[in-house]
């Protein structure tokens, strides 16, 4: 199968997904958890329409364009504003996409920060920092249905101020949490981390 | 159907307590997580606010929108009262209730006045109260050519098809295309009537609900047991008590008369914005919180508990028997549209108009006179502010028509003000499931605070929110964009 | 790379640890089979045991019995251990001395220590810890099938769509396969578990069978009893693959539904469905551990599962199959190599003359073909067995009936404890050789589903640490030089592996270091470009006919029934954040997250005892009692307490008993009879 990217002829295999032909940014995809097409950043034009190429499949003779004016300001832009609202020192992936799409965050004025929340350290093994999440639901993914089937996470909220928590707000070990840590390893932004990686 | 939905279980439970949460979630065979997640997400299960509420509608904004908030405890989000707005509501222990002519009226008896209905084909003369009444009126051919074997599926499509009928609840999509797609479907199929109506100045379905459940019912019918459906669903919003009671008692006078030939339901919404789009609708249904789902597969081929659906507005629905009844020649010469008017007009209310009609010919026929008026809001939060009075009120027009909410302002309102209110309004809605929508409804209201004209700022705000997942991201920033363009035309 | 194989369990989960200093900042797990990204909490937070101030960091040795250690040099200690063996080796023979290799070390650390025991001792008292966890198992798999291992691979959870998991814990023992299997149960397939508790496996389960303990055999038998009278076996299969199939149906007359219900506790309805849905369900894939094993009837419950597999032709499919989750991280690859005291590497008999021939040939060394006596045998034989070497096990935490082994142990004149921590059997050492960990050597494990994976070193060994390989290398070589026999010397274990290869061409011959760089390849690979064989047996069994057999099997009561004195059923096993003897985990970070032993009681129990969740209760049997905190809770049936048996301090092995499977000499860990007291 062939189809064009940026101009240029490439082949893919059938049922092959956007993401896995053209070179976009990505944040929420994780190929094992089911998350895909939240964030947006890797939102490409295929045959003029705007479609996430996490969850596009490639199609004989289609044209696509990963880096129009219009994406490239998309990308700025969310990643201005995913600056603004939460704290990404630990997300280098994104701050080397920001230096990439040359972000300038400050120029939209105040905006809302995610509310936040102090970190919570509620057992032996790792902590919470929502200040830090991005909502990409990596995490909840990982513990339901992409991974463990464990569900001891899940969403709060709706809107900016949705982020992860646990069934009825209660510490993980009251959860059925089962500590894989497997919520860790996907999450993009440090919002969790090990604890053993805490100095001290 | 899979297993016991979450929602109703919860619903039976209120007030909450995480052993109630707990049992429904078991009882519904889902993880405490997800019924957490759902506790956490819809306002009803969240805790509603308490004392009288001033329903923040775009038509109270216009009217001194602090003055008003001032003589509340809270607000609530817009509820298909605009035509009466200003408007309280009273929200206590003991029950929801609108403030009307100086009583508590309860949810569960308060209909839009039957007076504000303007029309004669697909609104009636007189409040449809009963089966007997609906049929004096000419209804039920359809429902009984059909049980004596007059009519099939494919002539129904067909009519569809001939008559043009396009979707009305704003996205415009050939209703018979749907039809077709969900009939082709592998069984079970299912219908679900979008009755979750929250476009913020539409009050035409809920019109329709509370004086006319029969012709919608019909159309239900009609529509189901065309595309082969194992049972339809009624998908109300949940705030309109009246129009639930009034439709379970019609259900149960057609499944008595014998003319249910699929199974009706009535499902009460999660009661926010985002319920109406379908996916999130159908996510509802399914015990999740109401976030849609991404698209591809549409509904048609997966939709509920993934199974081919179609997911109808009530007013297209209420067409079908207009259609097989004028047949869909004599339909099509003067294709009957609902529009909700509301604002600076004299007799605000829901007209019945050809579509086409003009803009300024629409509000004159509601006492309006263009020329005293600053901008209509057009489609609702979703739309558009113009000033275009000529424009033809129809589908793929240069401005979109949405439900065809029509909300005039006159010249003394503020318009930023109004703008803050749908901004605020988007903000609130927004389920927070991708990033663009959550991210700039919050920035949008900082802007619109600030009355940011900035256009390189604005045009980045506008391309990035066209990044949503869905409808409401992509068109939450539609208003902003229109009244910096009225301004400019101004 | 900073990539390795996690030393937990047998699920072999690919793990880079980032260390930085003495500690690990976090483990991160790559995106290549088996666990394909994800972890388990001891992989994920359980790494950091080498740190632990219990390593043991020099040798030591005790000049005689009484004396307490003193620390020695590595010249010193490992001459005296071959002087005390050697000296036992000419009083008293090759039967006087036993070694057990350690299913925690790698391939080649097995394979030299098994090769010490016949090329330098001429022993065959080799054995290893599988003796206690799936020799019931193999012993089964190995006299049906010719070959005891999963037959499919862990890829196959993805085809498979029916699960029959009988008594596994696989949530908590291995849970990464056990989330692979809830998610194929999540798209779909279906779950029969048979288990008396409600693990996290009922719990996703769509039919759970909650058989009373020790019944199970009764169960499987029963289900193929239904399934031949209704006739949903597999006639073709049987008939061109299997061997002893009339026999066998004759035995199992007794078997009625009726009588399975009586004596299970399961409605039969229940188990006319799940007879159903296993026999019509192409593929259908049966798991188990040691809910089948570790019982008096064992081999007969696991032969019981094998005889079922073939009368509904399961084995050789893909998505189907016999499927036993091993528990040491390289319990397969023990036995691979030769730990046992029947088979050499490459489970060639020791009495079989072409094996003679093959590995003369190769050590250049007469050998002993009479089977030597198995793990649990050799205990029971202090002191006609005078020496023991002894490689990373703990016996007095995870061998039955504790006061008796201690007894044993007391009496035993010499025992060499090679290991890398501090733990219960360290005292009865005479010497103590301190070893690496997993992160401190090279070398391999193999996993559940045969899958050969590099183990690298990752950090300097503390102390004086020495890998075991070396450890093992250097006794040999003073044996060796004593005895005059011939013994390789190695620079590293890429050099054993090679001479694996060489031992074992049909096997392991297209296994090599640069190939397992990128990902681990699984036997049988014979050569460079065999991708490593999926699905055994898909044309003919391992065995002299190529055909599989059927052994008739009857159920037996457990060796020891609930009575009056002692009304309650224990059944031992594990927790999710423990172990085994608990020597690695509870020197690690999850010990926080489980300090202390806590049994299972059932509500109703619990209540006649006058029992509250959380309070502390004592666990009596005829052999001793150990105090624990009551967790008061459904998910143990009426009359049945669970104790996870990781905890040295409440040792759950002091109330065990030692009766053995008679095939096997498997102890029977899931059935005692115990009361519970109140503390005052």
């Amino acid at each position: 199968m062939r189809l064009r990217v940026n101009g240029k002829e490439v082949e893919a295999r059938p049922g092959a997904l956007l993401l896995e032909v053209a070179e976009v940014p990505t944040l929420c995809h994780h190929p094992h958890t089911e998350t895909r097409g939240l964030c947006r950043l890797c939102l490409v034009e295929a045959d003029g329409r705007l479609v996430p190429a996490c969850a596009t499949e490639a199609r004989e003779g289609m044209e696509v364009r990963t880096e129009t004016e219009g994406l490239r300001t998309l990308r700025k832009t969310l990643l201005e504003w995913l600056a603004l609202t939460t704290d990404l020192a630990q997300a280098p992936d994104l701050l080397a996409l920001m230096e990439r799409y040359g972000a300038e965050p400050e120029r939209w004025g105040e905006v809302p920060r995610r509310r936040g929340r102090e970190v919570l350290k509620d057992n032996p093994f790792y902590l919470r920092d929502y200040a830090k999440c991005v909502n990409c639901r990596r995490c909840v993914d990982a513990c339901g249905d992409g991974i463990m089937g464990v569900y001891a996470l899940t969403l709060e909220g709706r809107g900016l101020l949705a982020h992860p928590t646990t069934p009825l707000d209660r510490p993980l070990p009251e959860t059925p949490c089962v500590f894989c840590g497997n919520c860790v390893q996907v999450c993009p932004t440090g919002a969790l981390r090990p604890l053993s990686l805490e100095v001290g | 159907m899979g297993k016991p939905s979450l929602l109703p279980l919860l619903d039976e439970r209120l007030p909450l307590t995480e052993e109630k949460v707990a049992e429904a979630a078991r009882l519904a065979g889902v993880p405490l997580a997800q019924a957490w997640g759902v506790v956490r997400y819809y306002p009803r299960y969240r805790g509603l606010p308490q004392g009288r509420l001033l329903v923040d509608d775009p038509v109270a904004r216009a009217r001194g929108f602090a003055g008003l908030r001032a003589k509340a405890d809270g607000t609530y989000p817009p509820l298909g009262l605009e035509a009466l707005a200003p408007s309280y509501l009273r929200f206590t222990p003991k029950g929801r209730f609108v403030e009307w002519e100086g009583r508590l009226v309860p949810f569960a008896e308060f209909r839009l006045p039957f007076a504000l209905g303007h029309g004669e084909r697909l609104l009636p003369p007189e409040p449809v109260e009963s089966l007997a009444q609906y049929r004096s009126l000419g209804g039920l051919k359809a429902l009984e050519a059909l049980q004596k074997g007059h009519l099939t599926p494919e002539a129904l499509f067909q009519a569809v098809e001939e008559a043009g009928l396009l979707g009305r609840g704003g996205a415009a999509f050939p209703t018979h295309l749907k039809l077709r797609a969900v009939a082709r479907g592998e069984p079970p199929r299912y219908l679900v009537v979008n009755a979750d109506e929250s476009e913020p100045g539409n009050f035409k379905d809920r019109f329709l609900l509370e004086h006319h459940p029969f012709l919608v019912l019909e159309g239900a019918l009609l529509a189901a047991w065309a595309i082969g459906a194992e049972r339809a669903y009624l998908y109300v919003r949940e705030e309109f008590e009246a129009a639930i009671r009034g439709l379970e008692k019609a259900i149960g006078e057609l499944e008595e008369a014998g003319l249910a030939p699929v199974p009706l339901e009535v499902f009460r919404s999660g009661g926010l914005y985002i319920c109406g789009e379908e996916t999130a609708l159908l996510e509802s249904m399914e015990g999740r919180r109401a976030e849609p789902r991404l698209k591809p597969p549409f509904p048609v081929e997966r939709g509920l508990w993934g199974r081919p659906t179609l997911v109808q507005n009530v007013e297209t629905l209420a067409n079908l028997p207009l259609i097989l009844r004028e047949g869909p020649a004599a339909w099509r010469a003067r294709e009957p549209k609902l529009f909700s008017l509301s604002g600076d007009v004299e007799r605000p209310g829901l007209y019945e108009l050809p579509l086409g009609t003009p803009l300024g010919e629409a509000l004159r026929r509601a006492g309006g006179e263009p020329g005293e008026l600053k901008a209509v809001l057009l489609g609702g939060a979703a739309g558009v502010f113009t000033r275009d009075w000529a424009l033809p009120l129809r589908y793929r027009e240069k401005l979109p028509l949405g439900a065809g909410a029509l909300v005039a302002f006159g010249e003394g309102v503020d318009l930023w003000e109004v703008l803050l209110g749908l901004a605020h309004f988007f903000q609130e809605e927004s389920c927070g499931k991708c990033f663009p929508c959550p991210l700039g409804t919050a920035v949008q209201v900082e802007m619109v605070k600030r009355r940011e004209r900035n256009p390189s700022l604005v045009a980045d705000l506008v391309a990035t929110m066209k990044g949503s997942l869905c409808g409401l991201g992509q068109s939450a920033f539609w208003a902003y964009q229109s009244l910096l363009e009225v301004e400019g035309a101004a | 790379m900073m990539r390795t194989t996690c030393p937990y369990c047998g699920v072999g989960c690919q793990v880079e640890p980032e260390i930085q200093g003495n500690r690990i900042l976090q483990v991160l797990a790559p995106d290549i089979p088996p666990n394909h990204g994800a972890l388990c909490v001891k992989g994920r937070f359980g790494l950091d045991f080498p740190f632990s101030g219990k390593r043991l960091l020099y040798p030591m040795v005790r000049e005689r019995k009484g004396a307490p250690l003193r620390r020695a040099t590595w010249e010193e200690a490992l001459d005296f251990a071959a002087r005390r063996l050697l000296e036992v080796l000419g009083r008293r023979g090759p039967e006087a001395l036993a070694v057990f290799p350690s299913a925690k070390t790698t391939n080649e650390e097995v394979y030299l220590a098994q090769k010490l025991a016949r090329v330098l001792l001429g022993t065959n008292h080799v054995d290893h810890c599988a003796r206690l966890c799936h020799s019931s198992s193999t012993a089964a798999l190995n006299r049906s099938l010719g070959g005891a291992s999963m037959t499919n691979p862990l890829e196959d959870i993805w085809k498979t769509d029916l699960f029959l998991v009988v008594g596994s814990n696989t949530t908590e023992t291995h849970p990464v396969i056990g989330a692979m299997i809830k998610k194929r149960v999540r798209q779909g397939a279906q779950m029969i578990v048979v288990d008396p508790r409600y693990t996290g496996m009922a719990e996703a389960s769509t039919l759970w069978l909650r058989v009373r303990p020790g019944t199970d055999l009764f169960l499987l038998n029963a289900i193929a009893r239904f399934i031949l009278e209704e006739g949903l076996w597999d006639r073709a299969y049987v008939e061109a693959r299997t061997e002893g199939f009339a026999e066998w149906r004759a035995s199992l007359e007794a078997y009625t539904l009726e009588e399975a219900e009586r004596l299970t506790g399961v409605e039969k309805e229940k188990i006319a469905l799940a007879a159903r849905l296993y026999a019509t369900t192409e593929r259908a894939g049966a798991y188990w551990a040691m809910g089948v094993t570790q019982h008096t009837k064992g081999t007969a419950t696991a032969q019981a599962l094998v005889n079922l597999a073939l009368l509904t032709g399961k084995v050789g499919k893909e998505g189907a199959g016999l499927n036993p989750l091993r528990g040491q991280n390289n319990v397969q690859g023990a036995g691979d190599m030769g730990a046992l005291p029947d088979v050499l590497p490459g489970y060639w008999k020791v009495a079989d003359q072409e094996a003679i021939r093959r590995f003369e040939a190769l050590w250049a060394t007469p050998l002993n073909p009479d089977p030597g006596l198995r793990m649990t045998e050799v205990y029971e034989a202090i002191p006609e067995v005078e020496a023991i070497y002894l490689i990373g096990e703990d016996p007095v935490t995870s061998e039955p009936h504790q006061d008796h082994l201690k007894a044993k142990l007391e009496r035993l004149p010499f025992l060499i404890v090679q290991d890398i921590l501090e733990n219960e059997t360290t005292p009865f050492a005479d010497v103590v050789l301190p070893a690496a960990s997993f992160l401190e050597k090279d070398g391999t494990f193999t996993n559940t589903d045969r899958r050969v994976q590099r183990v690298r070193l990752l950090l300097d060994p503390p102390g004086e640490v020495r890998p075991d390989w070396w450890i093992t290398q250097e006794l040999g070589r003073r044996l060796a030089q004593a005895l005059g026999r011939p013994w390789k010397v190695y620079e590293g274990p890429e050099g054993i592996w090679e001479e694996i290869r060489q031992a074992l061409p049909e096997m392991m011959g297209g296994i090599n270091y640069p190939r397992l760089e990128r990902e681990g390849v699984r036997w049988p690979c014979p050569s460079e470009e065999h991708p490593g064989e999926a699905v055994l047996f898909r044309e003919r069994f391992n065995t002299p006919s190529g055909k599989a057999r059927f052994f008739p099997v009857h159920f037996t009561s457990p060796a020891e029934t609930p009575s009056e004195a002692y009304p309650l059923t224990l059944s031992t096993g594990r927790v999710l954040f423990h172990w085994h003897g608990g020597t690695l985990s509870r020197n690690s970070r999850l010990q926080e997250a489980y300090p202390e032993l806590k049994v299972e009681v059932n509500p109703k129990d619990a209540q006649r005892l006058g029992l509250t969740d959380g309070e502390p209760v004592y666990v009596v049997s005829r052999r001793g009692r150990i105090r624990a905190k009551a967790w008061v809770t459904d998910r143990t049936p009426e009359g049945v307490v669970y104790a996870p048996f990781h905890f040295a301090e409440a040792p759950a092995n002091r109330l065990t008993l030692d009766a053995l499977d008679p095939i096997s000499r498997i102890p029977e860990y899931k059935v005692s009879a115990v009361r519970l007291e109140k503390v005052d």
